[in-house]
């Protein structure tokens, strides 16, 4: 028998995910031995912590030779390290935001953290697998861990809804997926995605005595299973519905973390897997599959996100919408030229991607899912700092009316909320216009006008509802007898990081696209 | 000549024998029992388990929740009890490096165990 | 001269003596050599910038908590500060290792500067952030941050009653930094951010006092007309752009062979192109060097079409010409002249101060030090220079006619800025521009002298501006008189003074030069130019005689005026000193460096010699710009200048001191046209109102009522709106909450999939 040979080259890519779970036990012990009245701020700190150690790992590993360890399990590249930043940031942006809240509500607790790290070294894990039973597991790892969070709060009826929403649907999806990769093993015999491709091919090519291909049907089953539940994951309708339940009912801190690290990770896994096994089928097959699943997200999510009143939930339907956006991204890498089939809404003949255009995308998607983890931390920080527990059960917790004259009652707020709408709505200067640009310009090279309008589009339809808010903050008079909520100090540090995070990277995205434009983002065999 | 064609179902052939079988002895025995067995009911005897809770009756029984959780963690601590027998059984061969892992796996477990106790999840009494 | 090459740092002091060179040399030396080498220097360029700007965040935001003694102390000190860095600039710039290294390479190697990398770029368009200090802008950097320091140490006191102080400081530090990055940056493209900062902040302290809405209609006036000349500044720079681009694409490399090798110059600026950007002045004067005139068959002349790019069939030379003068249009906006000039005084609504630093010392003079940057680019086009001399002579005339009659203090000296500002267009349409910016500096001392002094007599007599109530200054202010009177010789061109010489200087360069192809525009320029300086004379002289000279008036709003305080008192003081000793940069004593030219040449010429030795060099291969220069000093022209001066001096003296007094002030009525025409200002603004405003609003009332509000809000917006809206809220039917039908949602789509897929691939 062998014994396999590892050396600390195969770990690094590892190590922000045990920094994470480590500090996670840490936190999970250390609360045991805690009484119920001992002061608990030093969680949220340590949580900090383990993020920015976490993250300098990341990026130090970003500029690391891209490579396969762990025999092929995972993968060493940067498009994985710089999730692990993104998944780091968000998470330690998050843990500040949960300080006050949880406070707040005297009900923090380490194993929230705990959980929330764990699900954020499962988010780290789940960028950087190359297998599909590490893939599978680690998915389950954030999943659990999500959905615990999601009911932390069992005040109400709202969050143990929201969490057996999530818990149920969420497995359905599992079940899908896991089926999905069952069937692709059953075809090729292996679960290494690099494997897998090549099987691929041949597995295609068989044919039975009448000339029939009788592994077709299998794989393409298959490919549109696991597809299904990584839309699942990133909420691309219509796999979406859960989503606005689950947003709201979660703690706004979960929300903040779902809508950002879970959804940063959810993709980064789904560009892996069918970057890797796409190009072994048809290409038309994935090219028109994510086209539509972008056309519906982001026309639906846009649509469903205006006739809101309830940011939170808002927020949720955004949060849709910018998966839409970054899945024309992932569409954009399979589009396949000039001998296109069927080309969703593209008036003019696709140009198909090519090797250079293939690292702008990349770029794009990985810019994006920075800039809008920033940004949808910042504006759920504003509600976390806005909301009040005693308001929690009646559902208007999160009306619009609550921001009104908040421009005069808490300025700094307000400008803060006035940046993230902004940066969510795509003006500049903010990140999120640049986040835009990369990513449109990016699918408009690839050929895909047509869908890159409707993108468009359908974000300035989004400008009215986030601009909604700042009109609210700024014209409106405070109502009467409006409380003005406490302060907290994490809370507020959170809000202006991420505002000047969201300007900053806003007017001068380039030391990070510098960081970005590589040739060999994505490890290929 | 007929030519010999071999169905795509053939291979599947022993699975429906098995579930033929299986139909048939769903069948066979109960109605064997019902028809060969002495019968001598009382009220204990009749209850579908001798233990746990009843199966007639209100669904929204209240009963301890500890069971439950005892229960879960025996199923997860059995479970990892699992991954420690290869290891026994390869234990030379895999040499320092698979010791180190296991200590690394074994920490963890013991640390969800401190976890557990110090929570109170194994107390019966409280 | 002295060579100072041995002095340092090669050999000690003792092999310098024994070189023979004596005491004297090694102090000579010793101030020649700056204390931090240049590539020191000017990688810190950027903390000139960045002090005011700092300054203006702390007053800004904590100004009001700091109260009021730490903010006069946070913005004074910051600009103070900014005045000790650029004092050590000065230094660096005038090293006597004049081939300082620096980030220029060839272009600018007399020149501080630092490279701080990329701004922003796209495909081969590049702007880098770039700050370069030289004589040129070392002389704004000491008259902004010296002449802004002692207006921010005189706002300490006349703001002293004003509960707004901290946004008043912080606006004036804002302006400062946004002054000096117009100065100090090294790209049009800077050089526009500043342009727009100081538009911005001008804006906000005209209508500082919001609460008057005249006052605030006024910072929007100004706003406005600014935006129209951007709207020439852009464009022009949009059209630098694609010409340097086709000229690269264009030209060969014969055109670069005038010094060295022919392909490795070309290459050498293409490089340049493309490292710095088209809009760094570095490559706009390697382009103006790489451009010849007449007709070349083996080059890219003037005269050659445009072979690429969308100016294509267009003639270098007539893209030049349109530039320069859509660049004219920018520089009339911000410094105020025919066609832009009317927001200049209705400006004067903000406090005094700003006044005397904004619209007087520094940002109106932003268009002269526009066209002194660009000045290789300003000699390639003979008929822009024309329009330049030609605008800048009406102005002149005009503004000093208007001012004739006003009767407000501060409206006078509006208009004669106005009119000094057109002299100092004069002056850049002949060629003269050093005497254009040696007028700057003297005009930055003796205008902020007159503003700051009106600001006293206002403060001194309860808020009252109109001269016609003042009168009898002279007893009850004594110093402030004092400073007045030197500060109006000096405009008026009394002989000793510093406004003499540098006005003369371009009286004279106006006699003396002559445009090769439009021979007898100079001269008709020159003579506006000699009419206006006895027009200025007259106003001045008026103004100071109504003003100080006389009883007090009847109805005057205080009985008595009280002289100001100390603060006040110091800058005045300090500000007549220096109107009388500019007079050091323009008294012609100095040898031309060169032996050139003959003659001799006042110091501020031998100053920017190296600014403006590229344009010598270009208009020497063009002759676009013929000298007949005058051996030995002008004696003949003095003296007609001054007889000039005097006669104004003394004819209002006499009609103002003499002539009405004894009609009882009764207008004489041969004159009352005359004089109601320029009281109200020959009625432009009512012009502009009746043939630009009034149809602009017209129109748009069409838009707004018609287009927008019916066809584009109320079918397009709202239209679309309530579409979408009615449709979000039909979608949102399908998010009942049951997670059954969810999962319901999820399967018929996945089956659909399938079904597609299976379809598909059949």
């Amino acid at each position: 028998m062998t014994i396999p040979e590892f050396t600390m080259a195969d770990f690094w890519p590892v190590i922000p995910a045990g920094i994470l779970t480590a500090a996670a036990i840490v936190l999970m012990i250390s609360e045991v031995f805690l009484g119920a009245a001992a002061s608990r701020t030093y969680q949220s700190l340590l949580s900090v912590l383990a993020c920015v150690l976490a993250g300098a790992v990341a990026l130090m590993n970003m500029t690391d030779t891209p490579r396969a360890v762990l025999q092929g399990y995972a993968v060493m590249d940067p498009f994985s390290s710089f999730l692990t930043l993104v998944v780091c940031v968000g998470t330690g942006l998050a843990a500040l935001l949960a300080a006050g809240f949880l406070q707040h509500r005297n009900a923090e607790r380490g194993e929230f953290y705990a959980l929330m790290l764990f699900a954020a070294a499962g988010m780290t894990l789940l960028g950087l697998s190359n297998e599909f039973i590490t893939l599978f597991v680690n998915l389950e790892v954030l999943s659990v861990a999500t959905y615990a969070l999601t009911a932390w709060l069992r005040r109400g009826s709202r969050p143990s809804e929201g969490a057996f929403k999530y818990f149920i649907l969420g497995a359905f999806a599992a079940a899908l997926m896991l089926y999905g990769a069952a069937l692709l093993y059953g075809a090729t015999g292996t679960t290494h995605l690099t494997d897998m491709a090549a099987k691929l091919r041949a597995a295609l090519a068989e044919t039975d005595a009448s000339g029939g291909h009788p592994k077709q049907m299998l794989i393409y089953a298959g490919f549109l299973l696991v597809g299904a539940g990584f839309a699942f994951k990133v909420a691309a309708v219509p796999f979406h519905m859960w989503t606005p339940d689950v947003y709201e009912g979660a703690p706004t801190p979960v929300t903040a973390l779902m809508s950002a690290g879970v959804k940063a990770a959810a993709f980064v896994a789904l560009v892996r897997v069918f970057m890797a096994l796409g190009p072994a089928v048809d290409p038309q097959l994935p090219f028109i599959a994510f086209s539509v699943l972008a056309l519906l997200t982001m026309v639906v999510g846009n649509l469903l996100a205006l006739p809101q009143r309830n940011v939170k939930r808002m927020l949720a339907y955004s949060s849709i919408a910018h998966a839409g956006y970054l899945l024309l991204g992932v569409a954009a890498l399979f589009a396949v030229g000039k001998d296109a089939k069927v080309g969703v809404l593209s008036s003019t003949p696709l140009v198909g991607i090519s090797g250079s255009m293939q690292s702008d995308v990349y770029q794009g998607i990985l810019f994006y899912l920075l800039g809008y983890t920033v940004t949808a931390i910042g504006a759920f920080g504003t509600i976390v700092a806005l909301e009040r527990r005693e308001d929690e059960t009646k559902g208007n917790a999160w009306d619009l009316d609550r921001f009104a004259g908040l421009g005069s009652r808490k300025p700094g707020w307000a400008l803060a909320m006035t940046v993230f709408m902004l940066s969510l709505g795509g003006v500049p200067p903010t990140v999120g216009f640049i986040g835009k640009v990369l990513l449109f310009r990016a699918a408009v090279d690839a050929g895909l006008l047509g869908l890159s309008i409707v993108g468009m589009l359908a974000s300035a339809a989004g400008v009215y509802y986030y601009l909604r808010v700042v009109v609210y903050m700024y014209m409106r008079p405070a109502p009467e007898g409006a409380l003005v909520p406490e302060r907290r100090w994490t809370t507020e540090l959170a809000l202006v990081a991420t505002a000047a995070g969201t300007v900053l990277f806003g007017v001068l995205p380039g030391p990070i696209t510098a960081l970005l434009q590589r040739t060999d983002m994505l490890f290929h065999r | 000549m007929f030519t010999h064609m071999v169905s795509p179902l053939t291979p599947y052939l022993p699975v429906a024998v098995v579930l033929g079988l299986a139909g048939l002895l769903a069948v066979l025995i109960p109605a064997l029992t019902t028809r060969l067995g002495p019968r001598s009911v009382n009220e204990i005897k009749s209850a579908t388990f001798e233990c746990g809770s009843d199966p007639i009756g209100s669904a929204r029984q209240r009963f301890a929740v500890k069971f439950y959780v005892v229960a879960l963690l025996f199923i997860v601590f059995d479970v990892e009890a699992v991954f420690l027998y290869p290891w026994a059984v390869n234990f030379k061969a895999l040499g320092w490096f698979g010791y180190g892992t296991m200590v690394a796996f074994a920490f963890t477990l013991v640390m969800g165990l401190v976890y557990i106790w110090k929570k109170g999840a194994l107390t019966w009494e409280s | 001269m002295i060579d100072c090459s041995s002095f340092y740092p090669s050999t000690s002091l003792a092999d310098f003596h024994a070189q023979g060179h004596g005491w004297a040399d090694t102090l000579v030396c010793r101030l020649q050599t700056a204390p931090l080498p240049s590539d020191a220097a000017g990688s810190h360029l950027w903390m000139i910038i960045a002090l005011p700007l700092l300054g203006a965040f702390i007053c800004g935001v904590f100004g009001k908590t700091l109260g009021r003694a730490n903010t006069y102390l946070v913005a004074c000190g910051s600009v103070a500060g900014s005045f000790l860095l650029s004092l050590i600039i000065l230094w660096c710039v005038n090293d006597y290792r004049t081939v300082a290294p620096n980030t220029y390479g060839e272009a600018f190697h007399y020149a501080v500067g630092w490279d701080y990398g990329v701004w922003f770029s796209a495909g081969n368009f590049r702007v880098d952030f770039g700050l370069m200090a030289d004589h040129l802008s070392t002389s704004m950097l000491l008259v902004i941050t010296g002449i802004g320091f002692l207006i921010h140490l005189y706002s300490t006191e006349y703001m002293a009653h004003d509960d707004g102080y901290w946004r008043f400081f912080a606006y004036l530090n804002l302006f400062v930094a946004a002054m000096l990055t117009l100065v100090l940056g090294d790209s049009l493209v800077l050089l526009f951010v500043g342009w727009e900062g100081v538009g911005m902040c001008s804006y906000l302290l005209i209508g500082f006092w919001y609460e008057d809405p005249q006052k605030a209609f006024a910072g929007r006036k100004a706003f406005i007309t600014n935006r129209i000349g951007d709207f020439g500044f852009l464009l022009a720079s949009f059209l630098t752009v694609a010409t340097l681009t086709a000229f690269i694409a264009q030209a060969p490399n014969d055109n670069f062979s005038s010094s060295r090798d022919a392909a490795g110059a070309a290459s050498k600026f293409k490089q340049g192109l493309f490292t710095r950007g088209p809009l760094s002045f570095a490559a706009l004067e390697s382009f103006a060097q790489a451009m010849p005139s007449g007709t070349d068959p083996s080059r890219v002349t003037l005269e050659s079409e445009i072979a690429t790019g969308p100016l294509k069939g267009h003639t270098y030379g007539h893209i030049l010409t349109a530039i320069l003068l859509l660049f004219l249009l920018g520089a009339a906006g911000k410094s105020a002249q025919i066609p832009l000039y009317v927001w200049l005084p209705d400006a004067m609504a903000g406090p005094t101060p700003v006044s005397a630093l904004i619209h007087a010392a520094t940002m109106v003079t932003a268009g002269v030090y526009l066209f002194c940057r660009m000045s290789y680019l300003v000699v390639l086009s003979p008929f822009a220079m024309a329009v330049i001399a030609v605008i800048g002579g009406l102005t002149a005339l005009f503004a000093a006619l208007i001012a004739f009659s006003q009767e407000d203090m501060k409206k006078v000296l509006a208009y004669s800025t106005v009119s000094q500002l057109g002299f100092m267009f004069m002056a850049v349409g002949s060629g003269m521009f050093w005497a254009a910016f040696l007028h700057v500096v003297t005009h930055a001392f003796f205008k902020a002298c007159l503003f700051l002094g009106a600001g006293s007599v206002m403060h001194g007599n309860a808020d009252e501006g109109n001269i016609r109530k003042l009168g009898g200054l002279k007893r009850e202010m004594k110093f402030t008189w004092l400073t007045f009177a030197i500060a109006t010789c000096a405009i008026t061109g009394v002989v000793p003074l510093s406004g003499f010489f540098s006005k003369d200087s371009i009286l004279h360069g106006l006699h003396t030069n002559h445009l090769e192809q439009y021979p007898a525009v100079l001269h008709f320029v020159w003579f506006l130019g000699l009419a206006t300086a006895a027009c200025t004379a007259f106003y001045m002289t008026r103004l100071y005689v109504l003003a100080f000279e006389g009883e007090r008036a009847k109805d005057a709003r205080v009985p008595h005026a009280h002289e100001s305080g100390p603060a006040i008192r110091l800058v005045l003081g300090l500000l007549a000193f220096g109107s009388v000793a500019a007079v050091a940069w323009g008294v012609p004593f100095m040898d031309h460096p060169s032996g050139h030219e003959a003659g001799v040449q006042a110091p501020m010429e031998n100053y920017l010699w190296p600014v403006f030795n590229t344009a010598r060099q270009i208009n020497d291969r063009t002759a676009f710009v013929r000298s007949e220069g005058e051996h030995g000093l002008p004696w003949g022209a003095w003296g007609m200048a001054w007889g000039i001066a005097l006669v104004g001096t003394a004819l209002a003296f006499f009609l103002y001191r003499s002539f009405f007094p004894a009609r009882g002030n009764k207008p004489v009525p041969a004159l009352e046209p005359f004089r109601k025409l320029s009281f109200h200002k020959f009625y432009v603004d009512e012009l502009y109102d009746l043939i630009l405003i009034r149809p602009i609003k017209f129109i748009s009332f069409i838009f707004y009522r018609v287009i927008d509000a019916v066809v584009i809000d109320t079918i397009g917006v709202r239209g679309t709106a309530w579409l979408t809206t009615r449709f979000g809220a039909m979608l949102r039917y399908a998010q009942s909450g049951d997670a059954q039908s969810y999962a319901a949602v999820m399967a018929v789509a996945l089956v659909a999939g399938i079904v597609l897929a299976l379809w598909g691939s059949m």
